[in-house]
């Protein structure tokens, strides 16, 4: 068996996509390997061939236009953490990417891996949830795009078809003083596998907040927004006692597993509420810094 | 499967399984032995090296993934017959007890240095957050980081 393991190395996504299905449902796609790699060392994941994703010219755009923001799939971490693209209204993109685990590993792992991958604890989701980012796939039958909402479909489950390929994400151009903000809590200073996480986007007017958009993981099977907490915030004035009633509300609407062996159920809904509270404040303050950045 | 691989320099040309790891292809064919083979799955850090000038776990990389770049480890720190100013530093602060993490912990604090000649206390912190040391607790690593940064950019 270990002679017949192949790896491929194809010089565009389209051929990457006739491979997949050639080598069929054993075969599997590579992007940065921090995942697979290990997996494989362990014993865990045997696929029959890899074939590379992690140099394909097409899967490593970052730019951006009038549109927006594009993040091409083979994106590392490190790159999305240091590009000044995703400064500004987008930097909640940047703080998460910065986060997700020591920088040997932020510089291999990629965006696209970490989205399709879906582990509960994916620190990218949460942002991209409250930042309304879309993806673009392309597969046997041509592209489609859909939202990053329902993309993960439970713990390690997603709605690529078979063979399909995630070339690039999108975010679409904000409003005006849009700003958004990561936290997360993890044993080494907020670095390394989420405890649990928190992702806030809004924009701040007249003192007022408004569209808010908030996004947990690593306290719900796959991170997911919370409606309750974005309802409540929609005009309330940013005080003390606000953040901390929309802590509560993520709180409550969190649905920690039992047995997470980073901490427990009573941990998890107990944190929430001050990393909420954190992600809420700094978005909020973020927004106020563009609106003032931008009377200069 | 044929693989060029480029280390400290060098061009070798290796006849691999390709589901062969960067760390392994590093130890058992080329005899670098400095990257340590110890967690096998990036938590550790002990087999950090270089890839075209970053910091990675060459156990989370496959050989051929790596193929046709710049791969540096320990052992290219020194040059002819002398110690890089990070080694010396090392030796100088008693940053390495046992020694185990001492070659990720150097070639991390290289990707440091390279990018940044004049990092704070923080800084070195965390770009050394994913290698663990079970001897020093860390003081003397991080002072002889900071010592390094000073004589190299001549202070």
């Amino acid at each position: 068996m270990r002679e017949a393991f192949e790896y491929l190395i194809p010089s565009c996504v389209d051929e990457a996509i006739v491979l997949r299905r050639q080598m069929g449902e054993q075969g599997c796609f590579i992007a940065g390997g921090t995942e697979i790699v290990p997996r494989m060392n362990r014993g865990e994941f045997a696929p029959i061939g890899l074939i590379e994703l992690s140099r394909l010219p097409e899967l490593g755009v970052l730019d951006h236009d009038d549109d927006g923001l594009r993040i091409g799939a083979m994106i590392t971490h490190a790159e999305v953490e240091r590009s000044p693209l995703t400064k500004g209204p987008w930097q909640a993109l940047s703080d998460a990417s910065g986060s997700i685990r020591s920088p040997q590993v932020t510089n291999l792992g990629t965006v696209g891996g970490n989205i399709v991958f879906g582990v509960p604890s994916a620190d990218l989701l949460p942002p991209l949830l409250a930042l309304e980012a879309s993806l673009r796939l392309k597969g046997a039958n041509g592209e489609r795009r859909l939202p990053i909402e329902g993309f993960l479909l439970g713990p390690y489950r997603n709605r690529l078809e078979d063979g399909e390929v995630l070339i690039e994400l999108r975010l679409s151009k904000p409003a005006e003083n849009f700003a958004s903000a990561f936290c997360k809590a993890a044993k080494y200073r907020g670095l390394g596998l989420a405890i649990a996480s928190v992702a806030a986007a809004l924009t701040v007017r007249e003192g007022r907040i408004h569209d808010a958009r908030i996004a947990i993981g690593s306290a719900t099977p796959v991170p997911r927004r919370i409606a309750e907490a974005e309802a409540f915030l929609e005009g309330k004035v940013p005080d003390e006692r606000v953040l901390r009633e929309v802590g509560q509300l993520v709180s409550a609407a969190a649905e920690p597993r039992a047995d997470s062996i980073r901490a427990s159920p009573f941990y998890k809904r107990k944190v929430l509420v001050p990393l909420t509270a954190r992600a809420v404040a700094s978005a909020v303050a973020r927004s106020r810094a563009q609106s003032s950045e931008g009377d200069k | 499967m044929k693989i060029a691989l480029t280390v400290n320099g060098k061009a070798h040309r290796l006849d691999l399984s390709p589901d062969t790891t960067l760390l392994t292809a590093l130890r058992d064919e080329l005899g670098l032995i400095g990257a340590k083979h110890a967690c096998d799955g990036g938590e550790c850090g002990a087999c950090t090296v270089l890839l075209d000038g970053q910091a990675i776990t060459s156990c989370t990389i496959l050989a051929v993934t790596a193929r046709d770049r710049q791969i540096v480890t320990v052992e290219g720190l020194a040059r002819d017959g002398h110690l890089h100013p990070l080694q010396q530093a090392f030796i100088d602060q008693g940053a390495l007890q046992c020694g185990f993490c001492g070659g990720g912990m150097l070639t991390a604090a290289k990707a440091l240095l390279d990018r940044n000649p004049a990092p704070s206390r923080d800084q070195v912190k965390r770009a050394l957050a994913g290698n663990l040391c079970r001897c020093t607790g860390y003081r003397e690593i991080i002072d002889a980081v900071l010592d390094a940064a000073a004589t190299l950019r001549g202070d």
